[in-house]
């Protein structure tokens, strides 16, 4: 399964999704009997639309003709076969990047399983099938491009692909079971008051998380049990935490998941800041990329941000940053193969002691370096390195002698010195989080 | 059988013979290493120097505030008189022993290289790694867009002796590291996507493009002789190269993480290298074995080198995230 997912930028990779199409195709009638009426009418249309597409590709692999996705352009309604094999590099990019766009939203709509990046399925909800799929168009348009951040290489790719796949079907992008995102989510045994009385609960049972309310809304909070508090980056990484339940099953604990989806909004920040003021003693950590980007969103939970510096009440003195950091994802996962990328013939020495130190840690079953940190870093780009600079000139010029934000520094040296970067991902275990959370929230929560 | 490759194969002895605890207060990114001293410097602004002639190793000099951000690379030439850093900023000081005899490191002006645009060619660009020649007066230098730069240090500083591009006009690929032959007569470069290039100072034109190393290659450096080149990064292999031919000539094998710092000997013998997970290796050239692996800490490594061999045991000092600056000895009668 994982490597139909996780199909390459190469010619040989490309082809690999088309074969899932191909034993999908004959289960279709059971699962749309299964959805019923419930189902978005044109899903059916959707579905047909796109193997329509990829039974086209079929019989051009058969008969060695070139792979075609009709895309009709936004601008001038066009239609423009975009090939593969092609001569344009950009079109052969395009071509994995549109079909792998279709073979997950194919995914999404017959089957009603998640994937989050190189994840484990994540659990069907045993609800309505209707909150079953809001549940999963919201987790699907970020999770699209992390399933290839080297592929799609933006979000912003991947968000005119889906529209122009859209526009091509003549359908809404929900339709493709694909629709963007909204801000701000908790979840968490915690209730909260609003000014008319009524009570949010923020652990409901459909596992989704619930909307923040506005601040200036609620007359009070109850903390309950939880113990710790977490806001991440992802929303998708939120939705996969919430999905496994982990604010109520962690070893540490039970706790509350707050995330803004990237660069948190004011309300947000608002809203935290309520807690930090209220509840002095509950913990409150960080889960961001290990990435300039990932830095910045910290500091500003932490700081504010500079274009809001009117703004009161939206620091988070206390907020600490649990990682990944460069120890957590170089650390464990440095376990390069010495003979993964030489040629053995160039190998003149073999003493002893070396035969017998290497790696006998490949955790990876298959092809040695499986784990080996190239799969899990990413080079920074020169706007990164720039951001890099600026946080490092923001950091120190603001605190000559670093205190307390002395591990970020140290972070952002390290990112440029190696010139790495990752995502949270790269610290879990086949799409699995929790583990390597449980350990990081239990170490950060004995510190203090 | 057993014994008879453990007599062929026998280790070579290094004992600690002093650590600097918290030599900085942060992770210690780069050494440079002059016949009597060792500088270092880290992601505080400070550069600090301690003897090496001197048993408790103490630190005689502190260039306070000179990279605001943090400095991640320092070089010194061999004759020890001309230093060069490089701060996270982008800036570049150049550092000269004082004349007045005192032996302490003084100001020599800057390398302002984003600056200048010469000859239309749109300049040098941000500096990264450097390398400074024997006598000091050739500043070598990488840039993230894969530019190669010699500069002369005494002669005019506003324009390059050569440019090398390593990719089209400003798409190279991120230069990691870089060498100078002792002769001066070649510039070596790491590079991101794991190529190895060797210049010829003197033609001014690519020498040889080395293939073997797919991924990021974080150390390269030339024998004492010139005859060597020795490369290294992600892949966790030493790579060896014939610099008279551009051929790949072997790999040494055994480290089991990133490999982050090269560093020949005095006589070429042996070579030194430093990894992520904290383990220093020494390599005998003539065997092509592993004689000797360090790790007294679990901490990355940033920075490993031999000190200048004087009438003692050689000595090598490795240095990175824990801080400090650990000192080696060769153990006498082993």
């Amino acid at each position: 399964m994982e490597d139909l997912l996780d199909p390459s930028s190469s010619a040989f990779g490309s082809s690999s999704p088309l074969p899932t199409a191909g034993c999908v195709n004959p289960r279709q009638p059971d699962v749309v009997l299964q959805q019923g009426s419930r189902q978005n009418p044109q899903t059916g249309v959707a579905i047909s639309k796109i193997e329509e597409i990829l039974a086209a590709n079929i019989d051009a692999l058969n008969e060695a003709q070139a792979l075609t996705i009709p895309l009709r352009s936004r601008r001038t309604g066009k239609v423009r076969p975009v090939q593969f094999p092609s001569t344009r590099g950009a079109d052969v990019k395009k071509f994995t990047a549109l079909l792998q766009i279709l073979h997950l939203s194919h995914e999404a709509l017959v089957a009603g399983t998640v994937i989050t990046k190189r994840s484990a399925p994540l659990i069907l909800f045993p609800e309505p099938q209707r909150l079953c799929s809001v549940w999963l168009t919201n987790a699907r348009h970020r999770a699209i491009y992390y399933q290839n951040p080297e592929l799609f290489g933006s979000q912003q790719y991947v968000d005119e692909l889906v529209d122009d796949i859209a526009f091509t079907f003549g359908l809404g992008r929900d339709a493709l079971n694909i629709v963007a995102a909204s801000k701000g989510l908790i979840a968490g045994a915690v209730s909260v008051t609003i000014n008319n009385g009524s009570a949010l609960c923020c652990n409901p049972d459909d596992g989704q998380g619930v909307l923040l309310p506005n601040v200036q809304a609620i007359s009070r909070i109850n903390l309950g049990t939880t113990k710790w508090l977490l806001v991440i980056e992802k929303e998708a990484t939120f939705r996969g935490l919430v999905a496994s339940r982990f604010h109520e099953t962690s070893t540490a604990g039970p706790g509350i998941l707050v995330t803004a989806k990237g660069y948190p909004d004011l309300s947000t920040r608002q809203f935290l800041h309520q807690l930090h003021t209220e509840f002095p003693i509950l913990p409150m950590y960080g889960l961001v990329d290990f990435d300039p980007d990932g830095v910045k969103i910290m500091l500003t939970y932490k700081n504010g941000s500079r274009s809001l510096q009117h703004e009161e009440n939206v620091t988070l003195n206390r907020l600490s940053w649990i990682g990944p950091r460069s120890d957590d994802i170089l650390g464990d996962h440095v376990q390069s193969s010495p003979s993964a990328n030489m040629d053995e013939t160039c190998v003149f020495n073999r003493t002893p002691s070396d035969q017998f130190s290497l790696p006998q840690s490949s955790a990876s079953p298959g092809r040695p370096g499986d784990f080996s940190p190239v799969d899990v870093t990413l080079p920074l780009k020169a706007a990164d390195r720039k951001l890099a600079v600026r946080l490092l000139l923001a950091t120190i010029g603001k605190d000559s002698q670093c205190t307390g934000s002395l591990d970020f520094v140290r972070e952002l040296q390290v990112m440029l010195l190696l010139n790495t970067k990752a995502e949270i991902q790269a610290v879990d275990e086949a799409g699995d989080l929790t583990a390597w959370l449980d350990s990081a929230l239990t170490k950060n929560m004995n510190r203090i | 059988m057993f014994a008879f490759t453990y007599l062929k194969y026998q280790s070579k002895q290094y004992l600690t013979t002093h650590t600097v605890d918290n030599a900085h207060i942060t992770d210690i990114f780069s050494l440079a290493a002059t016949p009597t001293s060792i500088l270092s410097a880290s992601g505080s602004s400070t550069i600090h120097v301690h003897a090496t002639n001197q048993d408790s190793f103490p630190l005689i000099q502190s260039l306070s505030g000179v990279h605001k951000l943090g400095c991640h690379h320092l070089a010194a030439s061999r004759d020890g008189k001309i230093a060069a850093s490089v701060g996270f900023g982008g800036d570049v000081k150049i550092w000269k022993v004082s004349e007045s005899g005192s032996g302490e490191w003084e100001s020599f002006g800057e390398l302002d290289a984003a600056k200048h645009s010469e000859k239309g060619k749109g300049g040098a660009g941000e500096l990264w790694a450097i390398a400074l020649s024997e006598d000091g007066q050739y500043l070598a230098s990488t840039t993230y867009d894969g530019r190669i730069n010699v500069w002369d240090l005494l002669g005019d500083r506003g324009m390059t002796l050569h440019e090398y591009e390593t990719g089209s006009a400003g798409s190279g690929s991120f230069g990691l590291c870089i060498d100078l032959s002792r002769d001066g007569k070649y510039t070596a470069s790491g590079h991101q996507s794991g190529a190895v290039y060797v210049f010829n100072n003197s033609t001014g034109r690519l020498q040889y493009s080395l293939p073997g190393l797919v991924k990021p290659v974080r150390a390269v450096s030339f024998s004492p002789a010139g005859t060597r080149l020795a490369a290294a990064g992600d892949s966790g292999i030493i790579a060896m190269y014939d610099t008279k031919h551009g051929e790949h000539v072997g790999n040494l094998t055994g480290h089991t993480a990133w490999i982050t710092s090269l560093d020949w000997n005095d006589t070429g013998e042996y070579l030194l290298s430093g990894a992520f997970d904290g383990k220093a290796k020494v390599w005998s050239i003539e065997r092509s074995a592993c004689v000797a692996t360090h790790s007294e800490t679990d901490k990355a490594l940033w920075a490993i080198r031999w000190l200048p061999k004087t009438v003692r045991n050689e000595m090598f000092c490795t240095s990175g995230a824990n801080r400090s600056l650990t000192f080696y000895r060769e153990a006498t009668g082993a």
